[in-house]
């Protein structure tokens, strides 16, 4: 009998830690995916979609608090600033969509594809101070600049290593397993240039030429989502790699090196998708991005290089020889072209999935 | 009196209906969303997506792959599994015990840390190229290929092989194979043609389990298998995370889910076995050291036993696994293969030696818990990369795990597990009650498979579903959505767990209750209740660990705002080496340690206590 009682009592502390975790539960999970305008402030609210995380973290800090500061405009946050299919789901539902979508070239060109961003209003914005004006296109201002490097290890080749993409190319002198991105961007020229073909003759893309190429690296390739752990640890010689996360893992030990021979030049944009609430007020905030106090900003907290000509004249050559998208480093690296890749993307993404999956 | 027991009866399949409602409203609901999914082709609606992706030369070699790789790691994780479950089954003492723990400790760790453990094994600067480099031999690329996700998978099968295995053997009667010796059969041939048929059904399970769920695996292909081992689940989650294109990866999981459907319909159809007795082992089996360990459930072997001989549902059919089915008389090429095998066994006399088979089954049980101590070491890495032996030491790692980047989603898993774990034995429980109370031969026999669909399903796809269907509604990346995910995934092992004891309960006690006028609700939290207190304990611990070593769904329904643990130590396996998951390895042996002494000493006191009494 007293067992039994106690069993019973034991019950109800159950069902009581129950309730309480239930409601526990609600709290927090109404937390996440807000995205709801909150009419509390009065200059107006802005979603940005980004990646959250410690990004959204330093973007905040860098750029959006002080626009608020400034201008009263409140931003929501939401982390799906490369996730497409979101985007064009949202869009044609006929739902408000972010007013700022961050993207790089890759993720430009898909957005761009499946005409989920609108053209920019240059009425609006002054642009003179952009470094590299190749880079604008009818959607995009460069924000900022980041790189993907060649990369090698240099324990596993004391008498140097594969310092160019066709020495990548050359397993008999330079044996090992390779590593490349999952996706197509960056990769397609890298194998071109392997092939022989010159920086300035990249785009457009000889795309069989460039998987003629591929297929002779795959057998010692891993073209695989845990390349970063495979560089770390050694499992990798070479490839191609993001050039902020190459020197992560330098700081973390690793004995990897990297040139500036063939990078793949990357821009990041601010754009307008196409249901945007309020596109004048988001191009306010793309005008502030650009100005030099956030550009050194976003340098200081991100490592990334500037894009307008004011704050990079402010750096040493040195420390721009080690920074993508600047003059001492433009001649060995090329950008890639966002809008050649918005024009091929169904082609080129098909082809590259199956590359992958065979 | 007639009146008075048809009022006792009514209405007791109501009870079933919370649980039943959920599993149509999340799962089901899910599932049909992944479906029509797959039908929207851009602007159009139909079999667009299938006719391109059956067509594509890349989606067919995944499947190919995922097949051969399934097959392949089926096969081996039981023939591995059997011997080491026979040594357990046929020992005493020590040997048995220290078998045991080689098996359960990599049952109760997550898959992700033996995944992690095979990184550091297989790796350039792993055990085995340190090894080779030591006696002057050139390194081995052992990793990022077909073979590294085969042995990954079968380490992850494994642990539930031999727990169902074990009790399948030990039911079997060896003086079976003392009969055939007396009839001149080697001891070879004895075992291979008497001893081994016995458990045919045991192996046919263990081999269709091992089967499906290693078809549905999703972290051990995408963190070992690079180009050659790659399979549907890494391709699901690319179309998902790196294409954007949902309508590929839910025709992919529908694809895959068909694929295991099939095998199913075909291994239920051959071998004339139901589909619960498929699925309710491998929870007898978690549920068994489980329920030991709680120290609440009288007769240990009492809730294996009653599912495994198939007393589910009311079905009073025999067939059980370790059924007492005749040898087979006709001789099929498999039997003609082991008769040879075995005859060889016997003419080499290598099947003489005493104790070759039990010095097999040691060294294979030490492989299977090997990878996963080699996380101590590691743990104590002075290095960030994953080197072994590690060349210098610290304490950093254990710092680490204790700061926000860890902690928090170490606090999200228990939380996430706790409330799966209590809403999850809530509606089994109500379900196991009405099933097994109800009158109606149609509700006993449709309600328990269809209860079970969940646990069979492969995961992949399950996430696959979750994420499509969760989209719409903004559950992706919630902490409610990877709850309802994992309470659809857990209700079947409440529900099993609970019916065991359901079973063995004798309705008299309820009558009593009725009898003293005491009303239904009363029955249940008074009498009911405090007697499945043991099950309840099982269920919250099996659906707890189940929910907090759960990966597949966590890496497809979380990311950024909500981070579970297994979410957290994939990201370290995958975009960044972090040591810290060696932390959480050895922290959860530790956890495990604690469990099995504190048990130990409670049924020591516990004998003591009753030969104190019995003495006195």
């Amino acid at each position: 009998m007293a067992h039994r009682s106690r069993s019973s009592r034991r019950l109800l502390a159950v069902g009581a830690a129950f309730a309480a975790v239930t409601v526990l539960a609600g709290c927090t999970s109404s937390e996440v995916g807000g995205g709801a305008s909150d009419p509390a402030t009065d200059g107006g609210t802005l979603l940005y979609s980004g990646f959250g995380g410690s990004y959204e973290e330093s973007i905040r800090a860098a750029v959006f608090d002080p626009f608020t500061d400034e201008t009263g405009v409140e931003i929501l946050f939401d982390t799906d600033g490369s996730n497409v299919a979101k985007l064009a789901e949202t869009i044609s539902a006929g739902a408000t969509s972010p007013d700022l979508v961050d993207t790089e070239t890759r993720t430009l060109a898909q957005f761009m594809a499946e005409d989920l961003i609108q053209p920019l209003d240059f009425d609006l914005l002054d642009v003179s101070d952009v470094a590299s004006q190749d880079t604008i296109n009818d959607y995009s201002v460069p924000w900022y600049q980041f790189s993907r490097n060649l990369f090698w290890n240099a324990d596993a080749f004391p008498d140097g290593g594969p310092e160019t993409w066709a020495d990548v190319w050359d397993v008999e002198t330079y044996p090992g397993t390779r590593s490349f991105p999952t996706y197509p961007t960056g990769v397609l020229e890298v194998a071109l240039l392997a092939d022989g073909v010159a920086l300035d003759d990249l785009y457009p893309l000889d795309i069989d030429r460039a998987f003629a190429k591929l297929e002779e690296i795959k057998p010692n390739a891993l073209f695989g989502g845990q390349e970063d752990v495979a560089i770390a640890q050694g499992e990798v010689v070479a490839g191609l790699y993001t050039l902020g996360r190459i020197r992560d893992i330098q700081a973390g030990g690793a004995n990897v090196e990297y040139s500036w021979n063939g990078a793949v030049v990357s821009v990041q944009s601010l754009t307008i998708s196409k249901n945007a609430a309020d596109p004048e007020l988001a191009h306010k905030a793309i005008q502030f991005a650009l100005e030099p106090d956030q550009q050194r900003a976003v340098l200081e907290a991100l490592k990334y290089t500037p894009s307008v000509t004011s704050v990079l004249d402010e750096l040493t050559a040195e420390e721009r020889a080690d920074l993508p998208g600047t003059p001492e480093t433009n001649e060995l690296t090329f950008y890639i072209d966002g809008d050649w890749y918005a024009e091929n993307w169904d082609e080129v993404s098909a082809r590259w999935q199956e590359f992958v999956n065979s | 009196m007639a009146s008075k027991t048809a009022r006792q009866h009514q209405g007791w399949g109501l009870f079933t209906l919370p649980a039943v409602a959920y599993v149509v409203g999340i799962y089901l609901v899910s599932l049909t969303a992944l479906v029509i999914r797959s039908f929207v082709d851009g602007e159009n609606f139909g079999l667009g997506v299938y006719a391109k992706l059956l067509a594509s030369a890349g989606f067919q070699n995944v499947l190919i792959n995922t097949v051969v790789l399934s097959l392949v790691a089926a096969v081996l994780s039981v023939a591995i599994g059997y011997p080491i479950a026979f040594t357990i089954a046929r020992t005493r003492g020590p040997l048995r015990a220290f078998l045991f723990i080689c098996i359960l400790t990599p049952y109760l760790t997550s898959i992700l840390i033996r995944t992690f453990a095979w990184q550091v094994v297989l790796g350039q600067q792993g055990l085995i190229n340190s090894f080779l480099t030591a006696v002057g031999l050139p390194k081995a690329d052992l990793i990022y290929n077909a073979t590294a996700t085969t042995i990954g998978l079968i380490h992850s099968q494994l642990p539930l092989v031999v727990l169902i295995l074990v009790p399948v053997i030990q039911r079997v009667d060896p003086s079976r194979m003392l009969a055939a010796r007396s009839l001149g059969a080697g001891p070879a041939e004895s075992f291979f043609r008497v001893f081994l048929p016995a458990t045919k059904p045991g192996i046919q399970v263990t081999f269709i389990l091992s089967l499906v769920y290693s078809a549905g695996s999703f972290a051990v292909p995408a963190l070992l298998g690079g180009n050659s081992g790659r399979m549907l689940g890494s391709f699901i989650h690319g179309a998902i995370e790196e294409q954007a294109d949902y309508s590929v990866a839910a025709a992919a999981s529908v694809i895959l889910g068909l694929v295991v459907f099939l095998i199913l319909i075909l291994f239920t159809t051959l071998s004339r076995q139901k589909i619960q007795s498929v699925v309710a082992p491998q929870i007898a089996a978690a549920a068994a050291p489980v329920a030991q360990t709680a120290g609440e459930i009288q007769k240990g072997e009492s809730l294996t036993e009653t599912i495994a001989l198939g007393e589910i549902g009311g079905t009073g059919e025999a067939g059980g696994l370790g059924g007492e089915t005749a040898p087979a008389v006709h001789a099929t090429w498999w039997s003609r293969i082991t008769t040879r095998f075995a005859q060889f066994l016997d003419r080499t006399r290598l099947s003489y030696i005493k104790g070759l088979g039990t010095a097999v089954s040691i060294v294979l049980a030490i492989l299977v818990l090997i990878p996963q101590l080699l996380a101590i070491p590691i743990s104590f890495s002075g290095t960030r990369a994953l080197i072994f032996p590690p060349q210098s030491w610290s304490t950093q790692w254990y710092v680490n795990f204790f700061q926000p980047t860890w902690l928090d989603p170490t606090i999200i898993s228990i939380r996430v597990g706790i409330i799966t774990a209590l809403l999850s034995t809530a509606l089994g429980m109500l379900a196991a009650i009405g099933v097994s109370r109800t009158p109606s031969r149609w509700l006993r026999g449709g309600i328990t498979p269809f209860l079970l669909i969940p646990l069979i399903f492969p995961a992949v796809v399950a996430a696959g579903a979750f994420f499509i269907a969760f989209l719409r509604v903004g559950l992706v990346d919630t902490q409610t959505g990877i709850i309802l995910a994992h309470v659809a995934i857990t209700l079947p092992q409440a529900f099993i767990i609970t019916l065991a004891g359901m079973q063995t309960l004798d309705p008299d006690y309820e009558r009593a209750a009725a009898s003293l006028g005491a009303s239904r609700a009363r029955t249940i939290r008074k009498v009911l209740i405090p007697l499945l207190s043991g099950q309840i304990v099982a269920s919250l611990f099996l659906t707890f660990i189940t929910s907090f070593d759960e990966s597949t769904i966590a890496i497809f329904l979380s990311g950024v705002s909500v981070k579970t643990l297994p979410r957290r130590i994939y990201e370290a396996l995958a975009v960044q080496t972090d040591p810290t998951v060696g932390v959480v390895a050895v922290l959860f042996m530790a956890l495990v340690a604690v469990i099995g002494i504190a048990w130990a000493i409670s049924q020591r006191a516990r004998r003591r206590l009753a030969n104190g009494r019995s003495t006195s």
